[in-house]
């Protein structure tokens, strides 16, 4: 039996952003869509931070890749069958939909007399049921997923370069050269109790992402910090037993993003979605 | 009753490292009120990071001087962990060799982040010197390495000039709008307090930006330590 679903999500400007002298749009964007009474979609995106069209990239992208994954998915059976599909023909289909979004944005580049490199952004995506999660990503950002046991984990590792900050965008040549490095699909299986996506401003507060270890080596673990998760999921029930809408909760979400105290402080963007099973 | 979004701990993260190596002329032009004002900058440089916790946990600092040879004066770390040096007088201007001992160092500790798995902002190189260098300095051989360094996004650099600083030498090693390098800055008179103001302001900023993010580091007008806008 389907369950309900509620999704909230918000982006807002990074403290960086707000206060520099020129100030700097957000260049964060998100979008979701319950495309039938089984499957959802969910996209994330972040706008390159030296480019100064990677607002529009960014919005561009959310729009079109949910109106280019709804066309391609309509029409092929697992989704039509409510199965899950094995990881090649995802693959696939992500693929070809992130190379139309690509285009597509291409083509709204030289439309608008925009250079194509300056709307570089990351894309951050899930297609999902109470059943599978189906996810592909180009460059940073985090996702993960709550299973019927509870338990939190990733969904995604992020594309970093070497140099802090430092990632791939759907508009770099290279990762339309070597997909295999640049694009990675993923299909889960199981149960779903939540599933997150979140840019990179999100990341030090709802992850564990960056330690040392007795050996004073660094990694990145990519651990769901599950206070945070778990206590903003349950407040995202609480509201809809309480009869709160998703588009009341998304606002307090946004308002939390900006102005909690963890929060307050972070320079970058901000981006996290939600979605809860219930 | 309504739960709330969560307000308590965070989870324990690591900063990523901002490596800065300050390249200093210690040269006999120095001596006196400038060399005065260059110390009492260093300190308030290492006050105005340290009470920024953001920062302070970022920002990987190495000092190193010039005068007729080169010196060490800090070795790289977090503000916290050495004070900052008092730079002595000693001799002429082997400029090209401070700097280079700079790039060096530089590319040493590039070496030991990747092999402790650490990630780290594109490294800053800032030069401060009073004068020019030495006849037997290869300025051009220089000028070529940091083309090629900042062209190859290994440092970034920033060349400041203090009065008697021959700004045509700077102008010529320096390599404007490269990344973040900047173009040669002369310093307004001896403020050196001013100019460590900037420094640490600056890098409160870029140490908490994205990385190749365009961020504005235009000091005010009243705390403008150069003599001209940058």
């Amino acid at each position: 039996m389907n369950k309900n679903l509620s999704i909230i999500s918000a982006s807002v400007a990074g403290r960086g952003h707000l206060e520099s002298i020129k100030p700097i749009p957000c260049q964060d964007a998100n979008k979701w869509k319950k495309l039938n009474s089984n499957w959802s979609i969910a996209i994330t995106s972040d706008g390159a931070g030296s480019y100064k069209n990677s607002h529009i990239g960014s919005l561009f992208v959310v729009n079109d890749l949910i109106k280019v994954f709804e066309a391609e998915v309509s029409n092929l059976q697992w989704f039509i069958n409510q199965v899950t599909p094995d990881e090649i023909e995802w693959r696939q289909t992500a693929i070809f939909c992130l190379k139309e979004t690509r285009d597509n944005l291409y083509k709204y580049a030289m439309l608008n007399g925009l250079d194509f490199k300056t709307l570089g952004c990351t894309v951050n995506l899930a297609l999902f049921s109470n059943q599978t999660i189906l996810s592909a990503h180009i460059g940073d950002g985090r996702a993960c997923y709550k299973d019927a046991a509870g338990e939190w984990k990733s969904l995604i590792t992020p594309f970093k370069g070497e140099e802090a900050g430092s990632t791939v965008f759907i508009t770099t040549d290279w990762c339309w050269e070597c997909l295999d490095e640049s694009i990675e699909s993923r299909v889960i299986n199981t149960e779903v109790i939540a599933v997150v996506l979140l840019s990179d401003g999100m990341e030090s507060y709802s992850f564990t992402c960056y330690v040392k270890d007795e050996n004073d080596n660094f990694t990145d673990p990519n651990k769901p910090f599950e206070p945070f998760l778990n206590a903003n999921v349950n407040a995202i029930l609480s509201m809809r037993e309480n009869g709160i809408s998703e588009k009341i909760a998304s606002s307090k979400w946004k308002e939390y993003l900006r102005n909690n105290k963890n929060l307050i402080n972070e320079m970058d963007d901000k981006t996290m979605l939600i979605g809860v099973f219930h | 009753m309504e739960a709330n979004f969560y307000d308590g701990e965070q989870p324990q993260n690591f900063e990523q490292k901002c490596p800065v190596c300050i390249v200093v002329d210690r040269s006999g032009s120095m001596f006196g009120e400038p060399i005065d004002n260059l110390n009492k900058g260093l300190v308030v440089f290492e006050e105005q990071i340290s009470k920024d916790t953001v920062t302070a946990s970022r920002l990987d600092i190495a000092v190193v001087s010039f005068g007729s040879d080169t010196k060490l004066e800090r070795d790289f770390g977090l503000i916290d962990e050495a004070a900052m040096p008092v730079i002595g007088i000693s001799g002429s201007t082997k400029l090209v060799d401070g700097v280079r001992h700079g790039i060096k160092l530089i590319s040493e500790r590039k070496v030991w982040y990747k092999s402790t798995g650490q990630t780290y902002y594109r490294p800053f190189l800032i030069l401060i010197t009073d004068g020019g260098p030495d006849s037997d300095q290869d300025v051009d051989g220089l000028a070529n390495e940091i083309k090629q360094l900042t062209n190859n996004k290994n440092i970034n650099f920033w060349p400041i000039g203090v009065q008697g600083a021959d700004m045509n030498m700077l102008a010529k090693i320096a390599a404007p709008g490269v990344g973040a390098s900047l173009p040669p800055m002369k310093l307004d008179g001896l403020n050196f307090v001013e100019l460590f103001k900037f420094l640490s302001a600056s890098f409160s900023i870029i140490s908490k930006s994205k990385e190749r993010e365009k961020v504005d580091i235009t000091p005010k007008k009243e705390s403008n330590p150069f003599q001209f806008t940058v």
